[in-house]
């Protein structure tokens, strides 16, 4: 980070020193800009060549965020305030929406790996599915196993009214976006206060499914915070290539006009 | 194929790279095939293509083997394999983030290729708005028009070799017509080096030409909206060229360099005499405004001005005063006296003199007459022998010398009445132009040749030939320097020369009405008088007109008494008067330069042209010489089309109390040793030293008031108080016009 605070203070002095000069400023950032985007795009390179050894992925992520912090400033720099011209804007919005997702993805990559470590359940995001579907058949088997007992259709009714839902149905939107533990104490706490209504092979059937409903709500835990990292890589993804095309246009549209293309 | 785990129902894992994985994953029983490439599920490829009898599947599956519902085979108490239906490959994430990328690329490829095609296409891909004066202009025009006007190439209609500073020069040549392109200033190398540091000029011409060019998009950044500044600069913009750094007006800018006082002053004018002497003896209040303030007018510094004019500032004190020096008019041609025995004698060429003009070797004669006689070589000789006081008398000679200048001179004179007579104005003129070249020495510029029409400026050439009439007799032997046509001759002989000719026709003399207004009465006496029945009665009468009063408004007059020609002036800033005056201090000019082709000859005198125009008024040969500076007689004015270094407006520093007194600025210079007074009357006593006189006059206008300091503007102008940007008060484009102005 001292490097790239380092090179974004002496761009700034560049900047300054073209300016009283009266030189165009504004080439040197669309330049430097440029280059630094482009170097940006490095990364996605990097990961195309698996077996070549040119260095660990995080390492080049490491100078992916370094860069992108650079290039995001210099962006502040280059294009002044306000921005004018529909293409411009769109330009900028969409520089804007790259670099912000990317700043946010840098975050998040940072905090998730704490907050998934801090629970017990180690999955990728692509096992998740079929461990919910095996945690729910398990809890459906232990729901009707309990029914055979004397303590009657208690827990089975309870199984049927609060928990079926739970295990088999994925959780909503907000969940994704905010996860949290409202639901999981809720239904731990429902299933507690069954215990005086249950006996000895009821109340082990009620602690089996307790157990059940914290592993479920930790695989989703776990799939919330993996997926939204996903989406936000996707969506920080899915636009690079739209502004390298608008990068272009924009390139040559100003040394077409400058009447030097 | 790997073998299934008994622990992993996805084992083995799906290849990282593959786009599409295993529709059974969701459901932790993917396969560990997968599906191929373009996404189709292994079980439907090649020979297993066929439908899948997934009861079939289950009954013989050994479970020894992979296949699509492996982690099924495992765990019998999983869904069965018919009620899981079949495999429907889903794609690999990073393939879906590829997709969406190329998706959105494209999208937004053809989306911009879209636009380009659109009439307004210009529209979209604008970087911003035009200032406001240019969307003026250019707002009318097409779209497509308005980008190919400035910025070359940027359609098929502009040659990609035209820059974009000759664009811009397209429309602004008008108010920069001799901006030097692409260099600082407008001004040429040769002119910066100058600036900068003359002594050097080679070196630093050098140094400069290695500097890069300007171009006009350097300060002037367009498509930043309406209303943005196109002509602000910072000071770092002005100090990437300036070697001399320094941080603001009141640390470190260079002090005023004869400032504001760096333009000469053309009239001749003495503040501390005025207020002191002039005003205060009048118990009248000495203020500035009165001279220098119109506020119905708008000049290059607000509605002050150097002079607000002679009937606004000095018409009340002045006006009789410059009246009274000329009551009389101006003797231009004065017959001199000659001895009566020189009339007599055939020899001497003057048998016609005036009777009375023969009362000895007297008479003065004028600088008028002196440069009219001067174009006749045979006077040539008399003239340098006159004194410089233009007085027969005064010469220094005996009785002998003084006769033969004065016979010379007589019959110079004739020559001029009789070559006027015969060839109006034109003879005039032309004895004027031959002098004036033959004085300066080169052909007379425009300026110059304008000089002498004023000087001829309404001259009756009746008025000749009445002199021819009435002085001269009507004799035969007019000693011209040309030949005397038959015409005249007969005429003259013929006694009847104004009453058919055509020339007096009231109808026809235009020129002459003009300059004698209402009073005709001269030239009905002139063909009166040249009747051959005018009676000695009439002749008697005419002589007791007094000239000066029927021309009281202007005009040229015969003075019958001392047979003269005389000139009255049209009040304050007569133009034939001017340029006598002006002319007359050319030619002394150029003779003291060595300039002259001829002898200085005399041409100077004591008194000049009347009028005390050289009392006010600043005559600078020097300055009158120059093609574009003709303007003497009035104050001088700062030009409001053209762009100097440094700019100032008065209005607003006079809305301010403290500054609302002129002298708080311009402060009296204390060490002034003479008054305007005291030097013109110090010169007074010197005779022909005019040009003496008028260079110390322009070094006391020059140090009547002190030079402004820095510090007088710094107080106010700093950090924290008013502006002290660079372009507060200076100027960037200034041209070749503005630099000459400066200087």
């Amino acid at each position: 980070m001292t490097i790239t605070l380092l090179a974004v203070g002496l761009t700034a002095q560049a900047v300054q020193w073209t300016h009283n000069r009266l030189g165009d400023e504004s080439t040197l950032t669309g330049w430097t800009l440029l280059a630094s985007t482009a170097g940006l795009y490095l990364l996605s390179v990097r990961k195309q060549f698996v077996t070549a050894r040119l260095g660990r992925v995080s390492a080049w992520l490491q100078v992916h965020v370094y860069m992108g912090t650079f290039a995001s400033i210099l962006f502040l720099m280059h294009i002044g305030w306000p921005v004018r011209g529909i293409f411009e804007t769109l330009l900028a919005v969409c520089f804007t929406i790259v670099a912000f997702s990317g700043i946010v993805l840098g975050v998040m990559s940072r905090r998730t790996p704490k907050r998934l470590l801090a629970i017990p359940v180690d999955r990728r995001l692509e096992q998740i599915p079929a461990d919910r579907a095996t945690v729910a058949r398990e809890a459906h088997e232990t729901a009707l196993a309990s029914a055979q007992f004397g303590e009657g259709a208690t827990l089975a009714e309870y199984y049927k009214q609060s928990l079926l839902p739970f295990f088999q149905s994925p959780r909503g939107v907000l969940y994704l976006m905010v996860p949290n533990g409202i639901l999981r104490r809720k239904l731990l706490r429902e299933l507690g206060d069954l215990e005086r209504y249950l006996a000895d092979r009821g109340n082990s059937s009620r602690t089996a499914l307790a157990a059940m409903v914290t592993t479920k709500d930790d695989l989703d835990y776990q799939y919330a915070l993996q997926a939204r990292l996903r989406l936000l890589f996707t969506f920080h993804l899915s636009l690079t290539w739209a502004l390298a095309i608008m990068i272009g246009v924009h390139v040559v549209l100003v040394y077409r006009f400058q009447g030097t293309l | 194929m790997s073998q299934c785990s008994a622990n992993d129902v996805t084992a083995p894992r799906p290849n990282p790279s593959a786009k599409w994985v295993c529709g059974y994953q969701r459901a932790g029983l993917a396969c560990g095939e997968g599906p191929d490439a373009d996404g189709v599920c292994c079980q439907m490829k090649g020979e297993r293509k066929k439908a899948v009898d997934h009861e079939s599947c289950e009954a013989n599956c050994s479970g020894r083997h992979s296949c699509e519902l492996t982690g099924f085979r495992r765990q019998p108490q999983l869904p069965s394999h018919s009620e899981l239906g079949p495999c429907i490959p889903q794609r690999a994430a990073w393939f879906s983030r590829h997709v969406i990328m190329v998706n959105l690329a494209l999208l937004t490829a053809g989306g911009l290729l879209l636009c380009m095609s659109l009439p307004h296409r210009e529209a979209i891909f604008v970087p911003g708005g035009l200032s406001s004066k240019h969307a003026q202009i250019l707002g009318n025009l097409l779209v497509s028009e308005r980008c190919s006007l400035c910025h070359p190439n940027s359609h098929a209609d502009v040659s990609s070799m035209v820059l974009q500073d000759d664009l811009c020069m397209k429309c602004h040549t008008s108010h920069m017509p001799d901006a030097a392109i692409r260099s600082p200033h407008d001004l040429t190398t040769t002119q910066l080096v100058s600036l900068a540091n003359p002594a050097q000029a080679a070196s630093g011409e050098a140094e400069l030409s290695r500097m890069k060019s300007t171009q006009c998009a350097m300060c002037h950044i367009e498509h930043h909206g309406n209303g943005f500044d196109l002509t602000a600069m910072t000071d770092a913009s002005c100090q990437a060229c300036h070697q001399h750094q320094f941080n603001s007006l009141a640390a470190g800018h260079p002090q005023f360099d004869n400032f504001p006082y760096r333009t000469q002053r053309k009239i001749a004018f003495d503040h501390s005499a005025h207020e002191g002497k002039h005003f205060g003896t009048k118990n009248e209040k000495f203020e500035c405004g009165r001279c220098h303030v119109d506020h119905l007018q708008k000049g290059a510094l607000g509605s002050v001005f150097r002079s607000v004019g002679f009937e606004k500032a000095c018409a009340s004190c002045h006006n009789d005063s410059i009246k009274s020096t000329t009551i009389n008019g101006w003797a231009l041609i004065q017959l001199p006296s000659i001895a009566p025995a020189d009339a007599q004698a055939d020899s001497q060429r003057l048998n016609e003199w005036p009777a009375s003009a023969q009362f000895g070797y007297e008479g003065e004669i004028s600088v008028a007459l002196r440069f009219l006689l001067a174009a006749d070589p045979e006077v040539h000789e008399a003239l340098s022998r006159l004194p410089a006081s233009g007085k027969i008398q005064d010469l220094a000679g005996g009785e002998e010398e003084r006769a033969q200048v004065a016979r010379a001179l007589a019959r110079g004179v004739r020559r001029l009445i009789a070559d006027v007579a015969l060839d109006g104005q034109l003879a005039w003129k032309r004895r004027l132009k031959d002098i004036g070249q033959a004085s300066l020495g080169r052909d007379l510029n425009p300026h110059e040749l304008q000089l002498i029409d004023l000087m001829s400026n309404g001259l009756p050439p009746d008025l000749f030939r009445q002199m021819e009439l009435r002085w001269f007799g009507n004799q035969h032997g007019i000693a011209s320097t040309v030949a005397l046509p038959v015409r005249l001759v007969s005429q003259l002989q013929d006694q009847s020369l104004l009453a058919g000719d055509s020339l007096l026709d009231a109808s026809s003399a235009t020129q002459d009405d003009l300059v004698l207004g209402d009073d005709d009465s001269l030239l009905n006496d002139v063909s009166d008088a040249t009747s051959a029945d005018v009676s000695k009665a009439d002749s008697v009468r005419f002589t007791n007109i007094k000239g000066s009063e029927h021309v009281a408004d202007g005009g040229w007059y015969l003075d019958q008494e001392l047979l003269a020609l005389r000139y009255m002036p049209r009040g304050h800033a007569d133009g034939t008067l001017a340029a006598w005056a002006e002319f007359s201090t050319l030619v002394d000019h150029a003779a003291r330069l060595g300039q002259a082709t001829i002898a200085k000859r005399g041409l100077q005198h004591a008194d000049g042209v009347p009028g005390a125009c050289t009392e006010c008024h600043v005559l600078a040969p020097q300055r009158a010489e120059a093609l574009d500076d003709f303007s003497n007689w009035s104050s001088a004015k700062r030009p409001t089309l053209v762009r100097l270094f440094t700019k100032f407006d008065h209005t607003p520093h006079l809305t301010l109390p403290s500054l609302s007194d002129c002298r708080h600025c311009h402060v009296a210079n204390s060490q002034s040793v003479l008054s305007l007074g005291q030097i013109h009357a110090e010169h007074a006593s010197s005779v022909g030293d005019r040009q003496l006189e008028q260079a110390a006059v322009c070094e006391f206008l020059e140090a009547e008031f002190s030079m402004m300091r820095l510090e007088q503007c710094s107080t106010c102008h700093r950090a924290g108080g008013a502006k002290d940007a660079c372009t507060q008060c200076h100027n960037y484009h200034v041209g070749t016009q503005g630099l000459e102005w400066s200087k």
